[in-house]
């Protein structure tokens, strides 16, 4: 009796839904932002989906809300509507409202996370062909298309223009059901999904910044799974680890001198003891990385260098460099973002002590994110000091054009490097199909790392997570961009 | 009297309101650019331009505080950029928890130090007061976030008696009303304590004991009545300072008030959202000081209000 009363006061979950803890509250469910990874570890999967999906252990493109497609003439895909899909709140699926969901999100005037990650470079015009058909249509040929489309959210014909929504109705398997803001968002199973929904009956997500406490909700049967706790509340009887697709790098400012001279950026990847941080600063499971994206992305190259630990060389190419007038002992900033990444503070301090070793002046300074953010993308300050900052990145859309032009073609948004041929590969690259995009992407990033080794790509992390007895879940490199309720099943 | 302090007091209440919307405005544009975490960092400067376009953000300052006043004359504080919803509703669903947890944690410290202030008061430098100022030193220096960490590591975690964090029936409250009381309490304690034992060391004190007034009476009624003022004034700026939000308890409970509101709104450039809530905090205070004041009147009919 005294044992059922303190589980009852202790707020035991009910059989039959799962509980989610996650980092804080989504901002809100509107279908044009689960790209950032607060909403989508609701919405993704859950309550909205897009016409294809890729399935991201094969990396295989699949049927969604479509059924098939097939490129046309000038520049346009045409997409086969599912038939008989329904929205949560009950209109159907047609090729307006999918029209309608489409030209909202490519809207200038509405900001979305979705248009600018994804669709942004180039113009977009979606046609109906009755009522089963979509045609898009760009301005550039876009040989990916269906693959970009898997991140295109279909939300319902309600939603208007223009207009941010808190929430929207969608296809997926679960529908919101109710949203306590400040409290917890509850999903439940949509009866008339068009797919097989044999998941939990309905989830409910709730919000702890301190990881500490999402570990020990999970611990004490609150929660079922907290999808980011820390390694250090990650303790044996819950901890799972799992591939974030998170991957590190040191990005360097290849516009100011001392950095601006490749010897220093070479002397700069053989300064830093990655395998040291293994299993100290940075988890055990984690890799060394030598491309800013998975080798599971189609595209990375197993010919791009895994630089060795070797400050003895990395001294002597900066001597080298100091003698030929480059002035290594300018102040080098590396800006910190708070609360970036777990251990981040160990993390650059590593980094700053390392590179002052091998006799560059490194100096660490920390910022909160929206300032870094503003000195990482141009136009840059130009009375900056020299910058290095610690940047992750996950690339979990499944092509190298996601990573590469943004951060190493002329007029990406973080672009220090200038260099004409890079740029025309990239071009050519971008427009290629099949297995001849595959080897023009490995040859960029070959290009990349052998010419120009504009930064230090450091590691691809691993996350942690607190997974409850009562049920079955495996983690894997989407979690952190999605909790699919259909994935679990209790024990 | 009444009626004018009352005039007088809301009057320049809306003064300093409207004098602090102006400053919060211009002080939250000072944290930087919205564009830069609204946006990914992918965005070229032409999207981040368009966002301003869209958002206003463009126009001159002064426009834009223009803009602002005149729509807040309106009682429309705009939207939260990050929410998608009206800033005054994120507001009113936030600060009636802040305000309860501020309530009951300030009402419970009280009563706790009006019963262990006169006491340890009472002789003092006896084993009770030794005690009793060990303990509430101590209970003022303890920070809000280990406590609150080790409450739930104890009393959840270890003991299971507890939830962890979260809102619910009574039980939800007790960590965070205690993690918040314990500072409040000590500090009142001290307070209560030391007006205790100068108020006990007057003449109307010795007065009373000549006259054969039991002690109890004289403690609880006589000299505690004369040592409420202090003690008050010490819980009002508790209070107000509760109102603000406690962020950390707020933060590691997972409680959905106000404090946590406003850091976030901070960090993530909601400006409406911040200015809502600042207006919300401020006014809560302001009418709280005027609460304090008519308070004080009554506790000691020679204070008289102007």
């Amino acid at each position: 009796m005294a044992a059922a009363l303190t589980l009852l006061l202790a707020g035991t979950v009910i059989a039959q839904d799962v509980t989610i803890v996650l980092n804080e509250e989504p901002a809100n469910l509107d279908p044009c932002e689960v790209a950032s990874d607060f909403i989508g570890r609701v919405a993704l999967g859950n309550i909205f989906e897009a016409l294809t999906r890729r399935d991201v252990t094969t990396g295989e493109l699949l049927p969604a809300l479509s059924t098939s497609w097939e490129e046309g003439d000038g520049n346009s895909w045409t997409f086969t509507l599912r038939e008989g899909v329904k929205f949560h709140d009950g209109s159907a699926m047609d090729a307006v409202a999918v029209k309608h969901a489409m030209d909202r999100t490519l809207d200038d005037t509405l900001t979305c996370e979705s248009r600018t990650k994804f669709f942004s470079g180039n113009e977009f015009t979606v046609e109906t062909i009755g009522s089963d058909k979509i045609k898009v249509t760009t301005k550039v040929r876009d040989p990916i298309l269906p693959l970009k489309m898997s991140n295109m959210m279909i939300g319902g014909p309600s939603m208007t223009m223009g207009k941010a929504v808190r929430t929207a109705p969608g296809t997926g398997p679960y529908a919101l059901d109710k949203w306590e803001t400040g409290q917890y968002i509850n999903l439940v199973k949509f009866a008339d999904y068009w797919g097989p929904n044999d998941g939990v009956d309905s989830g409910k997500y709730v919000w702890r910044a301190e990881s500490s406490v999402r570990a020990a909700m999970v611990k004490q049967g609150e929660a079922d799974f907290a999808p980011s706790i820390a390694e250090q509340d990650a303790t044996e009887d819950i901890a799972v680890g799992y591939p974030n697709a998170e991957t590190t790098r040191l990005n360097l400012d290849d516009l100011m001198p001392p950095t601006n001279d490749k010897r220093v950026r070479l002397a700069i990847n053989l300064a830093l003891d990655r395998d040291a941080m293994l299993g100290t600063i940075v988890p055990s499971s984690a890799q060394k990385a030598t491309q800013l994206f998975l080798p599971s992305i189609a595209g990375w190259s197993e010919n791009v260098t895994m630089y060795p630990y070797d400050p003895e060389k990395a001294k002597a190419l900066i001597a080298e460099a100091k003698a030929d007038g480059v002035p290594v002992d300018t102040e080098i900033q590396l800006a910190g973002r708070i609360g970036h990444f777990p251990n981040v503070q160990e993390y650059h301090e590593a980094v700053a002590i390392m590179l002052n070793e091998i006799g560059l002046n490194v100096k660490l300074e920390w910022y909160e994110a929206a300032v870094k953010n503003k000195m990482q993308v141009k136009p840059f300050d130009p009375n900056r000091r020299p910058q290095m900052f610690v940047d992750q990145h996950d690339n979990t859309a499944g092509d190298p054009v996601f990573t590469i032009p943004s951060r190493w073609r002329s007029d990406g948004s973080q672009a220090k490097i200038s260099d004409p041929k890079l740029d025309a590969m990239i071009d050519e690259a971008i427009a290629s199909t099949g297995a001849e995009r595959i080897a023009k992407w490995k040859a960029v990033s070959e290009y990349i790392d052998q010419e120009i080794l504009p930064d230090a790509i450091m590691f691809h992390m691993v996350g942690f997570a607190a997974l409850g007895p009562r049920v079955n879940y495996k983690p894997n490199m989407t979690t952190n961009s999605s909790v699919k309720l259909s994935d679990f099943s209790l024990k | 009297m009444i009626f004018q302090f009352l005039t007088r007091r809301l009057f320049f209440s809306i003064v300093a309101l409207f004098v602090l919307l102006i400053l919060v405005f211009l002080m939250a544009r000072l944290t930087g650019d919205p564009a830069y975490l609204y946006l990914p960092d992918t965005a070229t400067e032409e999207m981040r331009a368009q966002f301003r376009e869209v958002h206003g953000f463009n126009d001159p300052m002064l426009v834009q505080l223009g803009r602002y006043i005149w729509n807040a004359l309106q009682l429309d504080f705009g939207m939260s950029m990050r929410r998608n919803i009206p800033a005054m509703e994120a507001v009113a669903v936030a600060f009636p928890w802040t305000l309860r947890l501020a309530g009951i944690t300030v009402v419970l410290a009280m009563i706790v130090a009006m019963i262990v202030g006169p006491l340890a008061a009472y002789k003092p430098g006896s084993f009770f007061d030794r005690l009793a100022s060990v303990l509430s030193l101590a209970a003022a220096s303890m920070p809000d976030f280990w406590l609150a960490i080790t409450a739930i590591l104890v009393f959840a975690v270890s003991l299971g008696v507890l939830p962890t964090s979260g809102i619910g029936g009574p039980e939800y409250w007790i960590m965070p009303v205690g993690v918040l009381m314990f500072r409040i309490t000590g500090t009142t304690t001290q307070v209560v304590r030391g007006s205790m034992i100068s108020s006990l060391a007057a003449p109307y004190v010795k007065a009373a004991k000549a006259k054969g007034v039991p002690d109890k009476r004289i403690l609880f009624v006589h000299a505690l009545r004369n040592s409420v003022i202090a003690a008050v004034t010490v819980a009002g700026d508790q209070t107000r300072g509760l109102i603000n939000g406690a962020v950390i308890v707020e933060t590691v409970f997972g409680w959905p008030g106000i404090g946590k509101l406003m850091i976030d709104a901070i960090s993530q450039r909601d400006f409406a959202v911040l200015q809502a809530s600042v207006l919300a905090t401020a006014a809560a205070i302001f009418l709280l000081n005027i609460i304090l004041d008519l308070i004080y009147t009554f506790l000691d009919p020679r204070i008289e209000v102007q």
